[in-house]
């Protein structure tokens, strides 16, 4: 069966050299890894070379779209930026949502892989099947908001949408985001860092060409289904009124926040930061392409110091760095906050537990006035939240240690600093505490591009599902108790899996999981099945595995901060009080978990999962070949 | 009343006291001193706390008592109005236009928001109602655990579930 996509290209740009070429996305491809998140480990893991440093222009940097994006599937229009982080040294990868994405596939483009480093800042714009490699100087030290309006005057089209970076990424900010719009943020692992090595300022696309259905009739009925499906669900609801900072209030209730760094698992009569409080500064609601959800709040701080800012959000992670973990209870300080960090461009998760450390740091004397340049760290202050979020955003005093992350700042700073990180692989943790609650832990532990929550979070047992619907849910022996050790890691393995096959169709799952397999077909002929997607998911999962074992990642990586081990919580409601993660068992859930995904007990994939995965004949370059390139410029 | 789990009274003791955080409290008392040793006030909507289901299972039960029930996006029944408690997992009912809501099988005190007027959800905790940092909760106290570390559940309506 012919694809309707099959126009569907992948660019190749090497700003070294200025060379532009185009390759056809196949059937075969499609069924190899199905896109986004899938094209992104595979290119990378086959084309950077090894021993490399990130910085290095021979580093290759990827965005795509899922293969659903811009067609009739709700929640489906997600942009996967991925390449060797700048912060960790192993997968870097980040999800976005907003319209990027959809609109460089309207453009003729599923991904678009850059290498080299232009000599001047340049961005990249996409459209009728170009690319065009451009002079960025007119946009180069602009922050996010001014740089897509700067773009859209120049070209005289108010609907380009851009992937770019803020100063964070220009300066080279291990943790600097890659931004779309005034919410989307791929914020992981310095994507926007590795952007900025190249000197390319944004990717702007604009889509004027079509994305034919294979089945109109049957896409549209399902479509129209779907959504009046997700409309009917108290979540979705909840979200329509409240936003995604939902979580954050019933989290911080259960006591699985993150307060002072990691002194505290809860912050009592932080009501300000719940989402109830949203109501005074919310002017209108925000989606992304084609969501039926409107998760975000459009929010503007109508009075008071703070006065002006405006944004959109707020999510957990947003009330968890700027709030909780840095000791502020106000919603205006988090909101403003939130808004420095999205304009500059730098990761809100990465910069609140930088922050929140350096506060832990000169409380226990490690850090004093003379390495703050006379900053009183005190916990909460707004003065220097905001001037320690500036001075990482363009390194200066502090903040350009502090620019450099985790591992790397501490090793600067020394005299046992590294002790009171909470990271993983050099990625620092979600502002949750995950003590009493080992698939978190896991979760977190085991993630291929550092301490992550979002490509595999097993929450289900904390709702009090019965056991039966777990055990129906991962197909295998579970526990409805969340403290338990029991059978998490095949929930994590499951969400894992699971996660990384959504990435490649670019579904958020926030507005539900239609039958993917008919979906797919519906929208695009592609024809796969259940198992056959499970499979693809397994591949992405193990190319990553594959990628950090080639840069020296194994076992002794897999595992969280010693205070997870050593230190009780103290707060919260009985079941998440006085908890720590037993070592024995935890390294009895990481045997289990390295089993299930077929890793030997290093964590590296076993001859016979990489064969049954179809990945002992790699590199095949399936993608990528230069042999298949059709175009040359 | 609200229609509901409406379960049949125990015995006679609970016209005249309630239990709140394992404290005895007589209905007209104002006052009360909990297990910590601090004042608390009673908090009257916990006369108004309905009932718990379960899923599916409880449907038809649900249904006999007069509860008014809801099928999920996923297919599920629930009873209207319900959460879940974040403490002992249990699904109850909250009163509507309740601010401020306990579980009846634990004890654990909610702040509730109402994202539509029908559909309660969790905001935070009653922070007075929260044990100062360090300290276990003592026996009796919401969400008591039994030895193997789970919730212990009461029954307060007599229905016989656990």
């Amino acid at each position: 069966m012919t694809m309707s996509i099959s126009n569907q290209k992948i660019g190749y740009v090497n700003l070294t050299t200025g060379e532009i070429r185009k390759e056809y996305i196949t059937e075969d491809m499609r069924k190899f890894l199905i896109g986004s998140r899938g094209f992104n480990m595979y290119l990378m893991h086959t084309l950077t070379p090894k021993g490399i440093d990130a910085f290095d222009p021979r580093n290759w940097w990827f965005i795509s779209c899922g293969v659903l994006g811009g067609m009739l599937v709700p929640s489906c229009g997600r942009t996967q930026v991925s390449g060797l982080s700048p912060l960790t040294g192993a997968v870097g990868d980040s999800n976005m949502g907003g319209f990027f994405g959809v609109e460089m596939r309207y453009s003729g483009f599923d991904t678009i892989a850059v290498t080299g480093k232009a000599e001047k800042p340049v961005y990249l714009y996409v459209h009728d099947d170009e690319i065009e490699i451009l002079d960025a100087k007119y946009i180069w030290g602009t922050d996010t908001s001014d740089c897509i309006e700067r773009i859209r005057e120049k070209h005289k089209d108010a609907d380009i949408s851009a992937a770019m970076i803020g100063q964070a990424g220009e300066n080279l900010v291990r943790y600097a985001n890659v931004r779309t719009g005034l919410k989307s943020s791929a914020g992981r692992t310095g994507m926007g860092a590795l952007m900025g090595s190249k000197n390319l300022k944004c990717v702007a696309a604009r889509g004027t060409q079509d994305l034919p259905l294979h089945q109109p009739e049957e896409a549209l009925a399902n479509w129209k289904s779907e959504v009046a499906k997700a409309r009917e669900r108290r979540m979705v609801k909840t979200l329509l009124r409240f936003g995604k900072g939902i979580y954050f209030g019933n989290t911080n209730t259960v006591g699985l926040i993150r307060a002072y760094n990691f002194k505290q698992n809860q912050m009592l009569y932080a009501d300000d930061l719940e989402v109830e409080s949203m109501d005074r500064y919310t002017v209108g609601r925000e989606a992304c392409y084609g969501c039926q959800i409107h998760c975000r709040h459009r929010w503007k701080v109508p009075e008071g110091p703070y006065k002006g800012h405006y944004g959109v959000g707020p999510e957990y992670t947003s009330l968890g760095s700027m709030g909780t973990e840095i000791g502020n209870v106000k919603m205006d300080v988090c909101l403003a906050a939130d808004d420095l960090v999205n304009k500059w461009g730098v990761d809100n998760l990465e910069a609140g537990s930088m922050i929140g450390w350096a506060m832990e740091l000169y409380e226990l004397g490690i850090l004093t006035k003379e390495d703050t340049g006379g900053l009183d760290l005190k916990w909460g202050d707004p003065e220097v939240i905001y001037e320690l979020v500036r001075q990482i955003t363009f390194r200066e005093g502090l903040g350009d240690i502090l620019a450099e992350g985790p591992l790397r700042a501490a090793e600067k700073i020394g005299k046992n600093s590294a002790y009171y990180l909470v990271q993983v692989k050099g990625m620092s943790n979600l502002q949750s505490d995950e003590r009493p609650t080992p698939s978190l832990a896991l979760n977190v532990a085991v993630a291929t591009r550092g301490s992550d929550h979002l490509r595999g979070r097993p929450v289900p047992d904390l709702f009090g599902l019965p056991k039966d619907v777990l055990e129906r849910m991962y197909g295998g022996e579970q526990t409805t108790d969340f403290n338990s050790y029991m059978g998490k890691p095949r929930m994590v393995w499951h969400h894992e899996i699971s996660a990384a096959t959504h990435d490649t169709i670019g579904n958020c799952g926030m507005g539900g999981q239609p039958d993917m397999p008919y979906t797919l077909k519906i929208n695009t002929g592609l024809e796969l099945s259940n198992e056959e997607m499970w499979t693809i998911g397994e591949r992405i999962h193990i190319i990553e595995r594959l990628f950090n074992k080639s840069r020296g990642f194994g076992r002794k990586d897999d595992h969280l901060a010693d205070r997870y081990y050593d230190v009780p919580t103290t707060m919260g409601m009985p079941k998440a009080r006085g908890k720590t993660i037993d070592r024995d068992k935890f390294e009895i859930m990481l045997d289990e978990f390295y089993e299930l995904h077929g890793c030997d007990s290093e964590g590296h994939p076993t001859k016979e999962t990489i064969k049954r995965l179809g990945l002992d004949k790699e590199p095949s370059y399936i993608l990528g070949t230069p042999g298949k390139e059709i175009e040359l410029k | 009343m609200a229609k509901g789990f409406n379960p049949p009274k125990k015995d006679n003791k609970d016209e005249e006291t309630v239990t709140i955080h394992g404290v005895e409290v007589k209905k007209d008392q104002e006052e009360y001193t909990d297990l910590l040793g601090r004042k608390m006030k009673v908090d009257k909507s916990k006369k108004a706390s309905e009932a718990r289901h379960r899923t599916s299972q409880d449907v038809d039960v649900a249904k006999q008592k007069g509860v008014e029930m809801e099928k999920t996006a996923s297919g599920y029944w629930r009873p209207v109005r319900s959460v879940r408690c974040s403490s002992c997992q249990e699904r109850v009912t909250v009163p509507k236009g309740a601010e401020t809501f306990e579980c009846p099988f634990c004890g654990m005190r909610y702040r509730i928001s109402w994202p539509t007027p029908d559909q309660p959800r969790v905001r935070g905790a009653v922070w007075d109602a929260m044990p100062p940092a360090g300290l276990t909760w003592p026996k009796g106290w919401p969400g008591e655990l039994d030895d193997d570390g789970n919730p212990i559940k009461k029954d307060p309506y007599g229905t016989g579930k656990k």
